[in-house]
């Protein structure tokens, strides 16, 4: 995939001839709108339109500039990724279809008929063209428009093959996002997990057991890639900051151990970086947000599962909870300067906080009975929370808990149990895995509890992870 | 095939991400392994079709002898039982050693599975060769984070029940597997007392 044209809203207007002569406009109804908080970012952004509703947006099929079937395809495939990039976001309110049909689609700006979109209410238009180059490339442009005074919005062009179009279709999406509202969007994000798909079998046990091998995925459910191949139990992965290596739970020796494992970039050989033995069993890694290091469980030598941080090489193996209770689940916060972790010490499952050396502990006051894997949005502005949290005898729910003002948010309410909170780098969804599908799926929804999404059908999945941006 | 630089380009991270896909398609169809395999040692079992762990006792294991060399016979035993007779591996599907279970959000080693341990260590002490694996397992309630511990635990007590009654420690080992292997896979009470378990895993017998 090669970016063949890049332009920013004034660099457009200024050089680019061939685009929309119509010249850009003071704004009469601009609106300043603060991003919400979970952004973690404090820039403010000029809007138009209606204040604080995302605009109306229509996003017809790409314009096939080469009548043969494989452009059609590529059309196709850019459209649909683009308009469901566009509406998990939900910066934009993406127009149905019906909602225009009749107008003529056009394969220049000039000739868009802005009036008739106007009238239909679209406030950008999305014109993409999609043309076969040579070598099984395609190039594929976008211009978006905004129809009140026909400036451009955003344009972009790039070329790849088919199995690129997607990831083109997730830059434009990112960049429209960047460029029109100010949000970071995660289309070209990717998410870590464990499944039993592969229907293998763990050799010479007791009753029948389905190996659980690592996978990773695109945010959307896309490019399902194995990344583990040893038919035993890898579970509780997550990813490098950089997103080009894994930390994950194996039992490939017969006992749980940590693995850390490059799936992009350098391919080097899997470490043990906890040397991991059967009296030195670790379990459930984060690496620490600068990745240097890794927070784990470990039982070592038969004691109740204590929080131990050790450098990514093995070195500097450090200790840092030392309780007969089970402390688990350590996750860094976004500065790398705390670490909070569950515990039942105080008799039930709760989430307590700690510095990076172990001092300064400190239960969370989120009024939790059983909570576990607990996880930090992203963001320096303030601690929020997501975990699981018993709501039914049999049942978990992921809530969210702002340790500033003690607000408490239930993500999920009761349908099916739900485990395993991971935010998405923008923090605005969250990640978890839930029963409610019949087998165990992975599933995202946004921190207003809206928006519940599927993201896996096959086998049963669990213990996903989201990974910081990608490029 | 290998990108040195940390700091892809658009263009690079493409090419990775397709090296990536079809390395890991090979080994999904059963090609050679791929270059991010993990370390595990080959089977130790040379003639057995399916790839195994290797076995608990040992994390890293010699390699095995070479297939062609035949395995030499054992002196037929003058009066066969169960554990001669048998592979380790029909002994624990026949479940040689009893299981024992517990209730829900316990690892306390009840009267019932008190019985199920004195058995087993009655068996220990006459086969004094064997060694196990205890492995703790939950039913799929609360969740997967917990139930490692909470597996963890139990096996642990499964294990000290044993050591108690005169079995020396270093037979033992023990190892969690949380909710992660149901033995039963309904979603009911049956299914989930049948899950809260330990299993006494033979991993040497001679």
């Amino acid at each position: 995939m090669r970016r063949l044209l890049t332009f920013s809203i004034i660099a457009a207007a200024a050089t680019a001839t061939w685009l929309s002569a119509a010249p850009s406009t003071a704004l009469s109804a601009a609106d300043t709108y603060a991003l919400p908080q979970a952004q973690g970012q404090s820039i403010e952004v000029t809007m138009i339109g209606r204040p604080g509703l995302p605009p109306h947006i229509a996003v017809p099929p790409m314009v096939v500039l080469t009548a043969d079937q494989a452009t059609q395809d590529a059309s196709k495939t850019v459209t649909e990724v683009m308009t469901a990039d566009l509406k998990f976001e939900r910066e934009f309110d993406v127009m149905p279809a019906a909602n225009y049909a009749g107008i003529p689609s056009s394969q220049t700006v000039e000739g868009l008929p802005f009036d008739a979109w106007a009238l239909r209410g679209a406030e950008y238009i999305a014109l993409g063209t999609v043309k076969a180059g040579a070598a099984g490339q395609f190039d594929v442009e976008l211009r978006v428009m905004y129809v009140k005074d026909r400036r451009q919005a955003y344009a972009a062009a790039f070329s790849g093959t088919a199995r690129n179009l997607r990831k083109i279709a997730h830059t434009f999406s990112d960049e429209m996002h960047k460029t029109i509202r100010g949000v970071d969007g995660v289309a070209r994000t990717k998410i870590v997990f464990s499944s039993t798909r592969d229907g293998e079998r763990v050799g010479k046990t007791v009753e029948e057991r389905s190996a659980k091998e690592i996978y990773i995925m695109d945010y959307d459910g896309a490019n399902q890639l194995k990344v583990t191949a040893n038919r035993s139990l890898n579970i509780s992965p997550a990813w490098c900051p950089d997103g080009q290596c894994v930390a994950y739970m194996s039992y490939q020796t017969g006992f749980p151990d940590i693995v850390l494992q490059n799936v992009f970039g350098q391919v080097g050989r899997p470490t043990n970086p906890t040397h991991g033995t059967d009296r030195v069993q670790n379990y459930l890694p984060r690496i620490s947000p600068d990745g240097t290091k890794i927070a784990y469980g470990s039982t070592r030598d038969g004691q109740a599962m204590d929080i131990y941080v050790v450098n990514r090489d093995g070195t500097d193996e450090r200790r840092l909870t030392n309780n007969p209770a089970n402390d688990g689940a350590p996750t860094w916060s976004p500065s790398g300067n705390l670490i909070a972790f569950t515990s039942n010490r105080s008799g039930s499952l709760r989430i307590y906080t700690m510095s990076p050396d172990g001092g300064q502990v400190q239960a969370v006051d989120n009024q939790c009975s059983y909570c576990d894997r607990p996880t930090f949005a992203p963001g320096q502005r303030g601690l929020l929370l997501a975990y699981s949290t018993q709501t039914s005898p049999a049942g978990h729910d992921i809530e969210l808990f702002d340790m500033s003002t003690h607000e408490r948010r239930r993500l999920t309410n009761g349908e099916g149990t739900n485990e395993s909170p991971s935010f998405a780098p923008n923090g605005r969804h969250v990640l978890f895995f839930s029963s409610r599908f019949g087998k165990s799926q992975l599933a995202v929804v946004d921190i207003d509890g809206k928006n519940v999404r599927q993201l896996t059908k096959e086998g049963a999945n669990s213990f996903p992870n989201w990974s910081g941006f990608l490029k | 095939m290998l990108i040195k630089d940390p700091m892809m380009s658009r263009s690079r991270f493409a090419s990775v991400l397709f090296v990536t896909a079809l390395t890991t398609a090979s080994f999904a169809c059963g090609g050679k392994k791929p270059p991010v395999a993990t370390p595990t040692p080959p089977p130790t079992v040379v003639t057995d079709p399916t790839p195994v762990a290797p076995p608990p006792t040992t994390p890293r294991p010699p390699n095995p002898p070479p297939p062609s060399e035949p395995p030499p016979v054992p002196l037929q035993p003058l009066a066969a039982d169960d554990i001669t007779a048998k592979d380790i591996d029909t002994l624990n599907k026949e479940q040689f050693l009893k299981p024992i279970y517990f209730a829900y959000d316990s690892d306390d080693v009840d009267a019932a599975g008190q019985a199920v341990v004195v058995a087993n260590a009655q068996l220990m002490k006459k086969y004094d060769k064997i060694t196990i694996t205890i492995e703790g397992h939950s039913d799929e309630r609360g969740t997967a984070e917990y139930n490692l511990a909470l597996g963890e635990r139990r096996a642990l007590s499964a294990k000290n029940a044993l050591v108690v009654l005169g079995i020396a420690a270093d037979r033992i080992k023990t190892v969690s597997y949380g909710k992660e292997f149901p033995f039963d896979p309904g979603h009911n009470d049956a299914a989930f007392e049948k899950n809260r378990r330990a299993h006494f895993v033979i991993t040497a017998k001679q």
